[in-house]
């Protein structure tokens, strides 16, 4: 098995199972310095098995994974020290303020003196829970919980960070100052690995997306060259989203879209309609000259632009194990 | 400007009405300034439980009430008590101290660390580069911490009875002693329940169940106050003084062997987590050993010892033994970087290393070694020194065993051999067919659970076996059956060997043989894994911080933690 000496996280045909349960089947991706690599899937796909691997929480079945060049399994407290890890979960602690629980997890780490007094007032300062500093956990809201455990996250300082499900019953808001958080990290050089549901913002955040299911990793790459997947091969027959808007009656054009049997509407204004489309670019051409050839006067035909969401849909099956 | 600079010149500002209140907080923050490093020589997790606890409910109203309660008791006592006032109020005093002791501190420090699970902070606990031993003994640590505060509530009062007439020195020492390594020992005990039962259903059964044995432990604890009310305690003979050794050994080194069981558990699995469980066994066994020998130069007309320590060791290293053969043979990595690479240290310090195969071999080399034991305290009565000769004359009887009971002694401990290698044996054949099926961490329990059903099933075809022969032949095979069936060594007498016929001595002790070699050749295929290289890149980064003297390999870092580092000056960091 390889180790690639730049990649800050790597795995290397790791592959964990439960009895006969496959978690983890077979993946390999790595994650560059600086780099922000979102994993997205559905529900067991695997994510955060992955991510409890890379966390020194878990070890493998088989395979190999590296912290900046640490095997997880053969030296974890070296990479517990290079590595911070936000679960989905807060886990906090009763009876204890935004500064003690910080100041705990600062000594956890081996922080001493004022090596460790900086450290807390760089994270307080960071996640802006200066004014907080007092206050019970218990009484902070969702958001404020969330930046306090991507404080603890970041306590030692860590090259590496694992975040599972950040923003997950956050409020746009708190989203918005989460995103702008990771990306100052990103920007700090450190190395990120984001699972999220909402794919939307990972896309505004990561350099390349991982997408799993069933423990399988379906697809790997940019989020541009995702988006763009097969659109280079204009032989290549794809499912293609498309809309016309039109000055003619919403009827005349829905007759017409109606005697075609290659087209499935998929909505309608009183203007415009959109449809799905399976055709290669040369017939995708003709079609389009058909339609301007019909009585249906058009202003605008367009190809509806893919999402990440599109993307996800498309590479997986909605499955769970 | 600092701080506290600028708050001092905002009361400034504001009048003089808050100058106190400033100077104060100047003064406290100053303090807190002062003794902030020290802190940096604490468990994080001390300094954690104890903010948690100052702010806690449980522990204030408990506190108090210990105060009202040895108030109360105080002038009770004064007004009732006309006679034997300083044990009174002792009695009073210790039922008092009981209850934290015995049930709140000890619940309390189970639900810590079960906390830890339910919640899935110990998640983010064991990330950190704290190790397991240290948040085990943090968890502990603040235990004690909440011990000597509720002790210091009674210290005053305990130590005022001791001016009162009819209470001596020694019983209000025996009963803070064992008030106080009852209480570390629940402790502990809770500690260790909390690491094994981790689901949070089964977790509510256990708090039941715990909470319901504290509340026992709390009314043996009142016994035992009256007991010393009638001074029971207030002189120790020898017998007594023996009970105690006896008593304090095994629960002191049973602590030490379930808290570094607690430990193994919230390891991470490439860790080695058998050598420290191994080491506090073998320290068992020699506290065992060593306690006989005390027991021998005080009481050397006690009789029966050999069987006795046969006894006791095969039951102790039969449940060890189950445990450790449910280890995996796969070692990690990690701790392949530790394996012995010298000869010597391949042959003996192998056995401390984790695998089933060297598990086995663990167990069997500690029954053996009490053998030699045995047979060196019978050969040194019987031939090196004339003690049984006096002991014979005054007592009409030998300390150990005569000449005539050695050979049955040889058999006995052969059989005790063969049956261990049996049983042990198939559990290990079970283990590794099973071990597909589970995670490795389970295997220890896994295996004791079959290990259970196998004595258990040798048991009942022993017994039929002996029902059969006994019924018809009326031949001494008794002691063949009895051995297994009920499982008492000790109840058999090493002369009923040589009346065995001599055919069938031979053929057993060939079989038993046969069977322990058997057993000790697959065992040693453990001992096939070589030691793995450290990789560099590790190598350098400890560099700075420790050189490593010991020859192999990751040496003692990697079998017991590394060792606490002192905090580093800032001007170091």
């Amino acid at each position: 098995m390889s180790q690639t000496v730049e990649a800050m996280i790597q795995l290397d045909r790791v592959t964990r199972s439960f009895g006969d349960t496959l978690a983890v089947d077979d993946i390999s991706f790595h994650v560059g310095a600086g780099e922000v690599l979102g994993f997205i899937g559905p529900n067991g796909a695997g994510k955060t098995t992955s991510m409890r691997i890379l966390s020194t929480l878990d070890t493998p079945t088989s395979g190999e994974a590296w912290v900046d060049g640490f095997s997880v399994v053969d030296d974890p407290d070296r990479v517990r020290r290079r590595m911070g890890w936000m679960p989905d979960g807060f886990g906090t602690y009763p009876n204890i303020n935004c500064e003690e629980y910080l100041d705990f997890f600062a000594r956890s780490y081996g922080l001493r003196g004022k090596n460790r007094l900086r450290a807390i007032r760089n994270v307080m300062g960071f996640t802006q829970l200066n004014q907080l500093s007092k206050k019970p956990i218990s009484g902070l809201s969702k958001g404020m919980k969330q930046r306090l455990c991507l404080g603890r996250a970041l306590i030692h300082n860590p090259k590496v960070l694992i975040l599972d499900e950040p923003a997950a019953g956050l409020d746009p808001r708190a989203r918005i100052e989460l995103r702008e958080m990771i990306l100052e990290l990103a920007n700090e050089g450190k190395s990120l690995l984001i699972s999220s549901h909402i794919l939307s913002e990972l896309a505004e955040v990561c350099d390349r997306v991982a997408i799993i299911e069933k423990g399988k990793l379906l697809a790997i790459g940019s989020v541009d060259s995702l988006l763009n997947k097969g659109s280079e091969d204009s032989q290549e027959e794809k499912l293609v989203q498309l809309e016309v808007k039109f000055f003619s009656e919403l009827s005349e054009a829905v007759r017409w879209f109606d005697a075609r049997n290659d087209v499935a509407l998929i909505s309608s204004t009183e203007n415009s309609i959109v449809f799905n489309y399976a055709a290669c670019h040369k017939r995708q051409s003709k079609f389009l000259a058909e339609l301007v050839s019909s009585k249906i006067e058009i202003y605008e035909f367009s190809e509806k632009q893919t999402s990440l969401e599109d993307v996800f849909l498309s590479v997986t099956r909605g499955e769970v194990q | 400007m600092t701080e506290q600079k600028l708050a001092i010149e905002k009361i400034r500002l504001s009048g003089g009405a808050a100058d106190s209140a400033a100077s104060l907080d100047f003064e406290v923050s100053k303090l807190d300034n002062f003794l902030d490093p020290l802190s940096d020589w604490f468990s994080s997790i001390l300094i954690k439980e104890a903010r948690q606890a100052v702010k806690s409910r449980q522990f204030v109203w408990t506190y108090v009430l210990q105060l009202v309660l040895v108030a109360a008791w105080t002038a009770i006592g004064f007004a009732t008590l006309t006679s034997q006032l300083g044990t009174g109020l002792l009695l009073g005093y210790f039922v008092i101290l009981g209850f934290p002791l015995a049930v709140i501190i000890p619940f309390s420090g189970y639900r810590s660390l079960a906390r830890e699970f339910d919640d899935g902070t110990i998640r983010l606990i064991s990330i950190t580069t704290m190790k397991p031993r240290q948040i085990i003994l943090g968890k502990f640590g603040s235990a004690l911490i909440q011990l000597v505060l509720y002790l210091s509530v009674l210290a005053p009062c305990i130590s005022f009875t001791y001016l009162l007439e009819g209470i001596s020195i020694w019983a209000i020492m025996v009963g803070l002693l064992i008030s106080i390594g009852g209480s570390i020992f629940l402790t502990i005990f809770g500690l260790f329940l909390a690491g094994s039962f981790r689901s949070r259903n089964l977790g509510v059964g256990v708090s039941v169940v715990f909470s319901i044995a504290l509340g026992f432990a709390y009314f043996l604890w009142i016994v035992f106050c009256f007991e010393t009310y009638d001074g029971m305690f207030r002189g120790f003979g020898n017998e007594k003084y023996l009970i105690a050794t006896g008593f304090t050994f095994s629960v002191g080194s049973t602590a030490l062997l379930l808290l570094a069981s607690v430990v193994a558990q919230i390891s991470f699995p490439s860790d080695n987590r058998s050598t420290l469980l191994r080491v506090m066994m073998l320290l068992q066994q020699m506290l065992f050993f060593g306690w006989f020998c005390q027991l021998l130069c005080q009481e050397p007309f006690f009789r029966d010892v050999p069987k006795v320590i046969l006894m006791i060791t095969g039951h102790y290293w039969l449940l060890m033994g189950f445990l450790m053969c449910g280890e995996s043979s796969n070692l990690s990595r990690r701790v392949r970087r530790s394996l012995p690479r010298t000869l010597a240290g391949r042959i003996f310090l192998s056995l401390f290393m984790p695998g089933s195969g060297r598990g086995f071999l663990f167990a069997m080399a500690n029954v053996w070694a009490a053998f030699l034991f045995v047979m060196f305290l019978v050969v040194f009565e019987n031939f090196l020194f004339d003690w049984s000769n006096q002991t014979r004359s005054r007592f009409g009887t030998n300390i150990f065993a005569s000449e005539a009971e050695i050979p049955g002694m040889i058999i006995s401990s052969l059989f005790v051999s063969w049956y261990l290698s049996l049983v042990f044996l198939f559990n290990r054949y079970f283990w590794r067919r099973m071990s597909q099926k589970f995670e490795p961490g389970y295997g220890p329990v896994i295996s004791l659970f079959f290990g259970a059903a196998l004595v258990a099933s040798v048991s009942v075809v022993s017994f039929l076996i002996e029902e059969f022969f006994y019924a018809r032949w009326h031949l001494s095979f008794r002691w063949l059956s009895d051995l297994a069936w009920s499982f008492n060594w000790y109840t058999v007498s090493f002369e009923d060997f040589t009346k065995l016929p001599s055919v069938f001595f031979i053929v057993f002790v060939i079989q038993a043989v046969m069977v322990l070699v058997l057993a000790v050749f697959l065992a040693t295929r453990d001992f096939l894994e070589v030691a793995v290289e450290t990789p560099e890149r590790v190598l350098i980064e400890r560099q700075p911080t420790k050189t490593n003297r010991l020859p192999v390999g990751e040496s003692i870092d990697e079998i017991f933690g590394e060792l606490p580092s002192a905090p580093r000056r800032d001007d170091e960091a």
